[in-house]
Formats: C-alpha cells, structure tokens, sequence
C-alpha cells in the first residue's frame, strides 16, 4: 500500500512538473534560479563525472582489449569501447553520478526545506512548491543529463584510447578511426534518450521524496537514501527497457 | 459573526485526537492569544485556518468561508489575506532577507520591482529589520529571523497574521521586542492576530483574549484580566505552572 502511494505521489509530481516546465522563463527571477540549477547539475558535477567515465573507458578498453588480443582483433578496440559507452555505460555512469552528487542534494535540501516549514510558508504565500522549487530542479536535470552523458563519452572514450595506445599497443589514430565508423547516429540518440529519462527520473524521484520528507533530521535522511537507491533501480530497469525497444 | 471560527473541529493523529470538539471564534481586529501545555494542538488549531491540516469533523471558517470545503480559488483568496509567522521563521536560506520579504509581491502578485522594493522597505520598516535587508537568513540571529518572517507575513498587506509560537528559543529582551511588535502592528495597521504561545507573561500582556486548550479542548476562553482572576482549575494549575517555571 505504501509502495503504490510512493508511486502514485512521485507520478503526480513528474505529470505537474512537466506541466509547470514553461513557467521556468515567467520571470527574470526564475529564469536565474534555473541557471543555478543548470549550473549546479552540469559544471558542479562535472570532476566527479570526469573521473567516473574517464575510468570506466579505461577499464573497458583493458578488459575487451584483454579479449580482443587472443583473436588479434584489437584494432576493433575503439569500436568495442565507443559502442558500449555511447549505448549503455555513459548514460549510465551519468545516471548513477547525478543520482549520488545532484538528486541526493535535492532530496536533503527539500526535504530540510520541508521540516523546517519553509514548503507550507510557499503554500500560504500561494506560491506553488512544483513551480517554484520542483520544476527548475528537474528541468535542469533533463536538460543537463545529456550533455553529460556525451562528455561522458567523449571522456571514456580518450580513456579506453589512452589504455589501448600504453597498455595493448593500438595506435591512438587507429583507435580513434574504429570508433568513428562504428558508431551510429541512432546509438547517440538512444544514449542520449536514455541520459534524458534518467535525468526526468532522477529529478522527479529526488523532489518527491524531499517534499515528502516527515519526522525531522531522520526523516531527511531517509528521504536522501531513498532518493538514490530509487534513482538508482530505475536508472537500471529503464535503461534495460529502453534498450530493448530501441536493439530488439 | 467572528472572522475566524471553529466550530466542534475535531482531529486525529494515528488514533490519537489532538482537537476533541474545539470551538471558539476570533473577532476582526483583536489580537487572540492560544496558550497551552505542549502538544495539547495549539500549532495544529493554527494549521487549519489555513487549511495546511483540514478537520476530520467540524467546520473551519475564515470570514463565514468552510476552509476546508472551499475551492482553490477561494484558498487562495483566504491565504491572501492571512500572514503566517513560523516558529523558525522559514525563510528560504538561499535568498536574502530583503529577496525572501519579496517573494509573495513578486511570486504570486507579479507587482513591478519598484512598488515591490516599496513595500517591502515599509515591512522592514515595521519590523525594525532595515539594516538586514542584504544579509542571508544564516547571518542574522533568531530574533532577526522571526522579525524577517514577520515582514514577509505582512508585505502583502494581510489583515490577518497567525503568529506560531513567535517567542520561542528568544531571550527575554528579544521576546518583549517581539510581544511589543505584534500589539503595535495590531494597533497601527490594524491586523487580527492569532498567536500561539508558551509565554504566558506576554499573552496576558499583548491579548485581548486568550483561549487555554487542553487536550484539544477550549478551557477558558477569556480578557487577560479574566483569565488570571479565573476560578477554572485548569486555569489555575496552568497559571501555577507558569508561575513555578518564571
């Protein structure tokens, strides 16, 4: 039962966000506090990111390199790695970094915000808690989480080139080469998609569990845990999904 | 007929009644005063006239409106005319105090910068909080902050301010700063006021009437002279209590 409201409360929030996302350029005071959030989402976060995919290329590289070798295949390498960045490992290391950096902060400010009464003080005001502080949180993040994926990519990528230029002997050009003939217009977009739902997700989930945050400092905590783990489940059954009607 | 009535409003928190039955009215102009022994649903009585909480029974009325009953448009005709005092003041952390006491003016009634600056200069005016006007919520002390809230909850001109527990975690000055402000802002503008407190010493001070709740029921309802004259045994072990925590 608390399961069903837990989703039922989260989908109204994502259905009047989406409806509420225009407002986000009403006013010369809402146009500013959504560039905070793009700013917050995609240059904030950006070392963590640059790190999380700058490895994940590298540990891809060596481990289908490793693979690659045994058949004298490694000049595939730059399209082994691309491939599986750009359909599944950059939206997903984006997913999961702007789970644990971006949607744990909204889900402990809100939910701070929540105890501390400064939401009912909104409501009182007549001022709509979904427009004012759920919209350009989660609008930032739809519009952001793509363009990280891609700098994701880009970023693994130059990593798993570097693993293959010092470590398995593929020439960087040669890597470079294979990558870009490989890669196909409809894998960028699908990735990109993807990175653009889990951004929604993400976003939606953070708010609701921060405005449905009870019981004070334990309360914010809770709603901060669940808004990752959630993030997190959903980031892994809707890439699976979106994966399965896009490669069948 | 009184602006603010509660009539047999009744409340339930996991089983547990905070309001039993609780009626009493406010009339236009006063400054009402709701004393109590904690968790007796003094923040709760409070919560309903602005429909943050709606009654399981009974009916909430704001000037012969159901609260609870009414339409959006209707809500948002009642929350305009009310200003709400928070025990923290919650003000929003990332905006100034100045930004903060705009925000109703600029949020919700879209009105042009320079009547907005105006209006909230006069709101810190009256709250003798001018000197903060640039400075964060974090910079200012508790005090400061609850005066902060104040102005937010009078700038849109509301001719009703519910005040929760206005004086709590102050020092006795600052508390008597605040006590002195709610009378002068019910004396100079006017403003009914409903005030939920610990401070009995200040509501027997700044009320024209105070109402004492125990276990979400009206005790007394009665002129500060009366209630400190009064024969009510509740009355009287809450005005001993009072007395042995002073």
């Amino acid at each position: 039962m608390h399961f069903i409201r837990e989703v039922g409360r989260t989908t109204r929030v994502m259905i009047a966000s989406i409806i509420a996302f225009p407002t986000v350029l009403r006013s010369r005071d809402s146009r500013a506090d959504f560039a905070v959030q793009l700013y917050k989402t995609g240059i904030g976060t950006l070392p963590v990111v640059t790190v999380v995919s700058l490895f994940t290329g590298m540990i891809l590289a060596l481990q289908v390199g490793l693979e690659l070798r045994r058949f004298n295949q490694e000049i595939y390498l730059g399209a082994a790695v691309m491939i599986t960045l750009i359909r599944e490992m950059a939206p997903f290391s984006c997913g999961m970094c702007l789970a644990a950096c971006v949607g744990s902060a909204i889900a402990a400010e809100l939910g701070t915000m929540k105890v501390n009464d400064e939401i009912d003080a909104l409501e009182i005001m007549s001022i709509s808690p979904i427009r004012f502080l759920a919209v350009p949180r989660i609008l930032a993040l739809v519009v952001m989480a793509p363009l990280v994926a891609f700098f994701c990519c880009v970023i693994g990528t130059l990593g798993g080139g570097i693993v293959g230029a010092t470590q398995l002997g593929v020439n960087f050009d040669q890597y470079m080469s294979s990558a870009m003939s490989m890669a196909e217009m409809k894998d960028l977009f699908v990735g990109l998609l993807k990175a653009l739902v889990f951004g929604l997700i993400i976003g939606t989930v953070s708010v609701a569990q921060g405005m449905g945050t009870r019981l004070g400092a334990t309360g914010v905590g809770r709603a901060t845990q669940r808004s990752v783990v959630v993030s997190f489940l959903m980031i892994l059954m809707l890439g699976y999904m979106i994966t399965r009607v896009f490669y069948r | 007929m009184s602006l603010i009535s509660f009539e047999n409003v009744v409340k339930e928190f996991d089983g547990r009644k905070v309001l039993d039955g609780l009626t009493f009215g406010v009339e236009k102009g006063e400054v009402f005063a709701i004393v109590g022994p904690s968790g007796t649903g003094k923040s709760v009585t409070l919560k309903h006239i602005v429909r943050l909480l709606t009654p399981d029974s009974g009916h909430v009325r704001v000037d012969g409106v159901d609260v609870a009953e009414c339409s959006s448009r209707q809500l948002r005709k009642i929350r305009r005319r009310v200003g709400y005092l928070f025990q923290g003041g919650a003000l929003l952390a990332w905006k100034t105090v100045e930004e903060n006491v705009a925000l109703p003016l600029k949020e919700c009634d879209c009105l042009p910068d320079a009547q907005v600056a105006k209006r909230v200069a006069a709101a810190l005016a009256a709250v003798e909080l001018t000197d903060a006007a640039e400075k964060f919520p974090s910079e200012i002390s508790g005090g400061m902050q609850k005066r902060a809230g104040l102005a937010r909850a009078i700038v849109r001109e509301s001719d009703v301010v519910l005040y929760d527990e206005p004086t709590s975690g102050l020092d006795p000055v600052t508390s008597v700063t605040i006590n002195r402000l709610i009378k002068k802002l019910n004396q100079k503008l006017g403003i009914t006021s409903v005030v939920v407190t610990h401070d009995l010493q200040g509501a027997l001070m700044f009320a024209d009437r105070i109402l004492l709740l125990k276990d979400g029921k009206a005790v007394e309802c009665s002129t500060p002279a009366e209630f400190a004259a009064s024969d009510n045994k509740d009355v009287k072990d809450f005005l001993a209590a009072m007395k042995g925590e002073m």
